[in-house]
This record gives structure tokens, sequence and C-alpha cells, in this order.
């Protein structure tokens, strides 16, 4: 799942139609919208609002039975800036400054994308260039902090991004709603081509025949004896050593060895036992070897 | 929209994002360092641990991607000797860390458990460290001081010159014996120097096998033999570490093979010592690498716990030194040159 949160709903409508979300009315207090893959929930401008929705999104997610911590994070929003930065660019921010507290957060781009990289500065309030003349070389905006902060109480640092399109040089009075829609629309494609840059998942090689019937055969030993996830890992570790050290597979293994079925627990607990000593043994024929 | 398959997605590559401390900035080394990146986005920092201790990293996949840290380290320039390490009979022995991290991927490493980042952290406060152990060294009269500890300091030479001046350091001091463990090719960057007997130049070797399934990332075993030969036909006395030994299949064989090669491709009389060692770990990083590497036979071994650290069973320890020690006897090599 890649949730996209965005403060206001001209930063979401285009994406809502790009990527063909739903308005998902049971979420309470803020405009959630979803399909399987994506989520995009609006949270109103600031951090308290940024930081409420996101934690009570990923709550919700979860308990429509979401797996949260293979997902991805997204900010995405418009966002001011001093005058070496060009208004209309897409930037991935690499370090986020809360204005307030002085503390730095740093996303870690793992992969690859074609956004400009940049830094960002969170504010309270919008920020006037004649207010603050100290800024250099910096995006402004008001959510990315709590963003940042509130994500990575769920997830890993590489999980969480955050997307900025500038949209003036600190002159937030004369912001135009009709300037962000094009913004934006001139920018959708490398937008999307970033979203499609996120893996979906955490890094797994595909598996290869052999490997995808090992795993269905130890899957079976665990759903056959009903074993515990303690004693899942225990099989799994127990076959990892017997892959290493006679170069075998378990599949032929457990094809002619004969394990006990029962309902009783005890019953299935002893064939365990049974098996894990009959796969040590088999093991042990080569640790001197 | 489909979304992009996992595997599709393109890695950044190895630093190209450098990290610096504002204290950092100005030092020499920092600029050498950057100007070797000129590609890389450079982010200004207030200290190393801003991003080196943040919160919820992932290791695992920090590894394929992994930035640099430039830093400073403020305090603690040598550290007691770890009773993981061997002192090889030395009254004094100490170890430092001007780099955290490595650029191998060994499954077995215990930085993995140590660290909850993957990224390179460079200290470019390299004076401090000199200094700290030339004090040292006039309070104790000698000390054995190891270089490479947290990190391998070869592998990165061409990037700080840490080992080139830690020579010349051994060179004007006799007492100081400081040994740089590593598993790196990267011997042409201090060739040109004069070997002294009071630097060890430390490889670590295992069979082929393990050096390609396990230790990941790390220059080929004939690759290191050729720059051990290198280095041997530069005049310098090299100790050859075999550890961690590993249980694994045909492990006896293995050896076997390593040593004979050892034996006809490297000058055996210009081999200081060998030092011998099983798989051990603190129990907390065993535990979290065994988290984060769930299908790894490696750590899925029925190891046995003694006061906190993760070992083969006194047994098997025994067997496997005692096996490889023998093969190295059988070999030609004294006994005494051997520390297990």
């Amino acid at each position: 799942m890649i949730i996209i949160h965005t403060a206001i709903h001209p930063e979401a409508k285009q994406l809502i139609s790009l990527l063909k979300l739903k308005r998902d009315l049971e979420f309470p207090v803020f405009e959630l919208y979803r399909n399987d893959e994506f989520t995009l929930i609006i949270s109103g401008i600031g951090k308290v609002n940024t930081a409420i929705a996101l934690a009570t999104t990923i709550q919700y997610l979860k308990g429509l039975g979401y797996l949260i911590s293979t997902s991805t994070l997204v900010n995405f929003g418009l966002a001011g800036g001093t005058e070496e930065l060009e208004i209309g660019e897409l930037y991935y921010i690499q370090k986020i400054t809360d204005h307030a507290t002085d503390s730095n957060y740093y996303p870690d781009l793992i992969y690859i994308n074609d956004l400009t990289p940049a830094v960002l500065t969170t504010f309270d309030r919008p920020v006037l260039r004649a207010k603050h003349p100290e800024l250099t070389n910096t995006l402004v905006d008001m959510e990315a902090s709590a963003f940042f902060q509130t994500a990575n109480k769920f997830l890993a640092i590489h999980q969480i991004h955050v997307i900025k399109i500038l949209i003036d040089h600190l002159t937030p009075q004369d912001f135009k709603l009709e300037l962000l829609t094009e913004l934006i629309e001139q920018k959708i494609d490398l937008l999307k081509t970033f979203l499609n840059s996120l893996p979906k998942a955490p890094i797994l090689k595909e598996l290869s025949p052999n490997e995808l019937a090992e795993e269905q055969s130890i899957e079976k030993v665990v759903f056959d004896l009903q074993l515990s996830k303690s004693q899942a890992q225990q099989l799994y570790d127990l076959i990892a050593q017997y892959h290493t050290m006679t170069n075998l597979l378990f599949t032929d293994f457990i094809r002619t060895y004969h394990y006990k079925l029962s309902e009783h627990k005890s019953v299935n607990a002893n064939s365990f036992e049974k098996l894990k000593a009959k796969l040590s043994i088999e093991i042990g024929k080569h640790l001197g070897s | 929209m489909k979304l992009g398959n996992t595997l599709e997605a393109k890695l950044t590559r190895t630093f190209d994002t450098i990290y610096i401390e504002k204290e950092a900035q100005d030092y020499e080394l920092t600029k050498k360092i950057i100007s070797q990146f000129t590609k890389s986005q450079l982010i200004s920092i207030n200290s190393y641990q801003e991003i080196f201790n943040r919160n919820r990293q992932d290791f695992r996949q920090q590894k394929l991607s992994p930035k640099l840290i430039l830093g400073i380290k403020k305090d603690s320039y040598l550290y007691a000797g770890s009773s993981f390490t061997p002192s090889f009979n030395q009254p004094y022995f100490f170890y430092n860390a001007m780099a955290l991290n490595c650029l191998y991927d060994c499954s077995y490493c215990y930085l993995q458990g140590m660290f909850n980042s993957a990224n390179l952290v460079i200290f470019v406060n390299e004076q401090d460290f000199y200094q700290a152990t030339l004090d040292k060294l006039a309070e104790l009269g000698s000390l054995y001081l190891s270089i490479s500890y947290d990190t391998d300091l070869l592998a990165i030479e061409h990037l700080t010159g840490f080992c080139a001046k830690w020579i010349e350091l051994c060179q004007q001091n006799p007492n100081l014996l400081v040994e740089s463990r590593t598993k790196s090719v990267n011997f042409n960057s201090i060739k040109e120097l004069e070997p002294t007997d009071n630097f060890i130049l430390s490889w670590t070797l295992s069979p082929k096998t393990v050096s390609e399934k396990i230790e990941v990332n790390t220059p080929s075993l004939i690759s290191k033999i050729k720059a051990i030969k290198n280095a041997q036909a530069r005049g310098w006395k090299v100790r050859i570490c075999f550890d961690p030994l590993l249980v694994q299949k045909n492990w006896m064989n293995e050896y076997q093979d390593l040593i004979a090669k050892i034996k006809v491709e490297l000058d055996v009389d210009l081999i200081r010592d060998f030092s011998i060692g099983s798989f051990r770990m603190n129990d907390s990083f065993y535990k979290k690498i065994k988290k984060s590497r769930p299908n790894d036979a490696l750590f899925a071994y029925p190891y046995e716990k003694i006061n906190g650290i993760i070992s083969y069973s006194a047994e098997q320890d025994k067997k496997l030194k005692n096996t490889v020690c023998q093969l190295l006897i059988d070999n030609g090599v004294p006994s005494t040159k051997i520390y297990l």
C-alpha cells in the first residue's frame, strides 16, 4: 500500500483522478480516498492536522487488514522556496528542518528517482520573504516535519518520502489555485514515474521452483502439525542448516518421512520432536566432514 | 495505475549522498574525500549521530545503497581491547574507531547487530586519534593497536590515507605495534610505502565457498591472495586470519584447499603468523541480526550461549580450531606461528 498525504484538496485532485481513487465515507473527520494499492488522505493545513490524520489513517488501514509494515508513505504538496529554486519544479526532500524546534529529519533515498533533491524547512505559519531574509536555498512548508515524525513512528525511514512542488518564492499572498493546478499538471507524469519507482514491498528475491517447493513443504508441515510460531521458527532454522550441510532438499526428505497426524496437541508435539531429531541426525552426519 | 515491480526499482549509487557535520566541513580530509564524489549530494548536518543513530533504520535496505557520513569524533580515541579479539600476547592492547561500518556485507559481521545504520562514517579529525595514541604510548612504553576494528580501513584507504599515516607513525615509534585487518585488495594504495615490522598488514581469508556466498561484496579469494603476494613482494610480513571459522558443508576439505593454495601462492616464511578464531558473537547482536536475516542458515545453527556469548559448543569449537591448526602444521607452519 502506498499512502499519500496532502494538506489541501487542490494538491490531491489530480492524484485522485490519476490513481482512480474512491472516497471512503466510512473514514471519520478527514477526506480519505483509496483503492487496493493507494490511499490518499487530506489532512488540512499544519503540523497538528497532519499528525492526527496520518496516525488515524494508518490505524484505520490496519483495521481493514492492510500490512502497514511494508507500506510506503509519501507527503506531496505545494511549497514556497527561496529564489535559487525554480517555480514549478518537483523536489525530492532530503532534509527537513522543523523551524520551531530546530529538529532535523533525513529521509533515506535507496532507490533512484528523477526528482531534484532539495532541503526544506517546516514553519508553523505562512512565510513571507520580507520577514525571513535569512533563508537560503530551502523550500518552506507547514507539514513535512510532522509528517516525517509521525510516519517514522510506524515505518522505517526508507519507506517515508516527501515530494514538493514549488509554487512561489515566499509570496503566499499571491497564491492562485489555478497556478497550482497548472504546475501539478505539468509534473504529473514525473510524479507518476516517481510513484512507479517505489518498491511495493521490501526487496524479495523471486523464488526458484525448488525454493517454492521447499516453502510449500515447510508450510504443509507447519499446518499438519499445528506448529506454534516458535516451533515453526525452529523448523525453518533446522531446514536452513539441513540445506547448508547436505545440499539436499527438505521436499525430498519429507516425501519419504512419515509423521503421525492428530488432533491432539501432545501427539503433534511428539511428532515434531521426532522430525527434529531425524533432521538433526541428517545434519550431524555432515558436521564432521 | 500499475505499480512498478519491486525488482525493477533501481538502487541509487553507493555514496550518492554525503552527510557532512558542520564542524567537519573545513577539514582537509573532508575536502579530499568529497573531491572524489563530484556527483554526490552534500547535506550539512549538526552531528553524525543525527544520521547514524536515527530511529527505525533498516540495515539490510541501507546496505543496498549506503551513504557516507563525515563527522568529528569528540572523545574515545582509544578503547581497551575486547575479549573477542586475540591480543597476540601483547600486554597493552587497544583498538580505535576512525570509521564505523564497512563497504562489505558479510553475513556473520557483528556490526549489523551493533549499529542501527549501514551507512559508513569516517571521522575526519584524524590528528586526535594519532595524538591520543602517542600520548598513551608515552605513558605505557609500548602499545598494540588494532586500527581496523569496526570497519575495514584498507578498503577505504584511497579515500582517507589513514593506513599510510599509521605506517609513518610506526616507522617513527618502534614500540608502537599496529594491526590493520582487511578483506580488501587495496594494497596498491600503500604499495609505495617502506615496510615496517611494527605495522601488521593482516588479511582475513575464508574458503572459496564462504568468500563467495557469505562474505558478500568482498573481493574474490584469488584477488585477495594476489594482493597478499604483492605485499610480500614489497617486503611486508603479513598476518593471515582464519576468523571466523564456520561450520559449512565440507568445511574441512575447504580449509585444506585454502591452506594448500596459500602454500603454493604465498611465501609462507613471509607470513608473520596465523590467527584462528571460530564464530562467536554477543547475544544481543546475534538476536538482532537473526531477525533481519530470517532465512540465513548461518543464524539457524544451534549455537550455545555462555555468559551472553553465542558460539559453537566447546567441542565443536575445539574441533574447528584444532583441525585448521593441524592443517597448517601439516603444511609446514611452525606451531609457534599459530594463535588460537
